[in-house]
């Protein structure tokens, strides 16, 4: 009799201890992927917002500017990097696109800190964000460069995210990386 | 009664996961940036929504879905705007190396 109380008490224990194991992996698994289904929608949110206004109006007014100065641009940048700047920043200043630009830098510095606190997806901002960043700054460097004159800050969030796309090991550090260690801005 | 004891520390062991993992989901409060608004001694509390709980009615106000003509163009606009990037085909200009 002594012997099946034992065992009773043993089973009690252990069944216990793998129910309270059980529940509290079983919570936070279901906290993980609560997190993860909330950082995807916030992160499609961001998609959506691009392809909206004031966002797509503003990218919309720098990319109909410059399509039908496109042989112009390949022109100049043939001419050399000093020949290109000096035509990127007068057309980017001619051109009334200081506003746009502030507005495409201003949401890329959002993407920036929604993804380093990690409510957006690295995954879908690398895979929907990196391209058009790449090509934004390819384009617009020099004016960026010139806006840093008086905000040091301008566009770092654009570069920062082209830059990483580069290197797929190492796309959160760079692209999360604090200021100081992001290295110094390009020429 | 050694064995009711074991089965009470491993019960409350479970509650304090629990607890700890809900605890985890809970909103953290954070101060408002920038200036106080006229009249205010100091920044209200707000809070960063949680995650949302299985089941739970979504609270976050629902970003506006683009229009099709609107998808459409930024679509193209990201096309059109690698084509312009001096970036893509020699000779590279220094900033895009």
């Amino acid at each position: 009799m002594a012997t099946l109380k034992e065992w009773t008490n043993t089973i009690a224990t252990w069944t216990t201890i793998a129910g309270a194991v059980v529940g509290g992996t079983m919570a936070i698994y279901q906290y993980i992927e609560n997190s993860t289904s909330a950082r995807v929608k916030e992160t499609l949110d961001y998609l959506d917002r691009f392809y909206s206004p004031p966002e797509s109006t503003a990218l919309s007014s720098i990319v109909d500017y410059w399509v039908p100065r496109a042989d112009e641009l390949a022109a100049r940048k043939h001419a050399g990097d000093a020949a290109l700047s000096v035509y990127v920043v007068e057309q980017f200043q001619t051109g009334g696109l200081a506003d746009d630009t502030t507005v495409i830098a201003s949401f890329f510095d959002r993407l920036h800190a929604c993804t380093c606190a990690r409510l957006c997806d690295q995954g879908i901002v690398k895979r929907f964000f990196a391209a058009p960043a790449y090509d934004f700054l390819g384009l617009a460097y020099p004016f960026i460069a010139d806006q840093r004159k008086r905000d040091p800050q301008f566009g770092d969030s654009i570069e920062r995210l082209a830059r990483a796309q580069a290197d797929d090991a190492r796309f959160g550090q760079i692209y999360c990386a604090p200021a100081a260690a992001a290295g110094a801005p390009s020429p | 009664m050694n064995a009711l004891r074991t089965s009470g520390w491993a019960l409350a062991g479970g509650v304090v996961l629990i607890l700890t993992a809900a605890a985890a989901a809970d909103p953290a409060p954070v101060a408002p940036a920038g200036p106080l608004p006229p009249g205010r001694s100091s920044a209200a509390v707000v809070t960063v929504a949680p995650p949302a709980a299985a089941g739970a009615p979504d609270r976050t106000p629902a970003v506006p879905r683009p229009t099709k003509s609107d998808a459409a163009k930024a679509l193209r606009n990201v096309r059109d705007l690698s084509a312009l990037n001096p970036c893509n085909g020699a000779p590279k200009p220094a900033w895009c190396k």
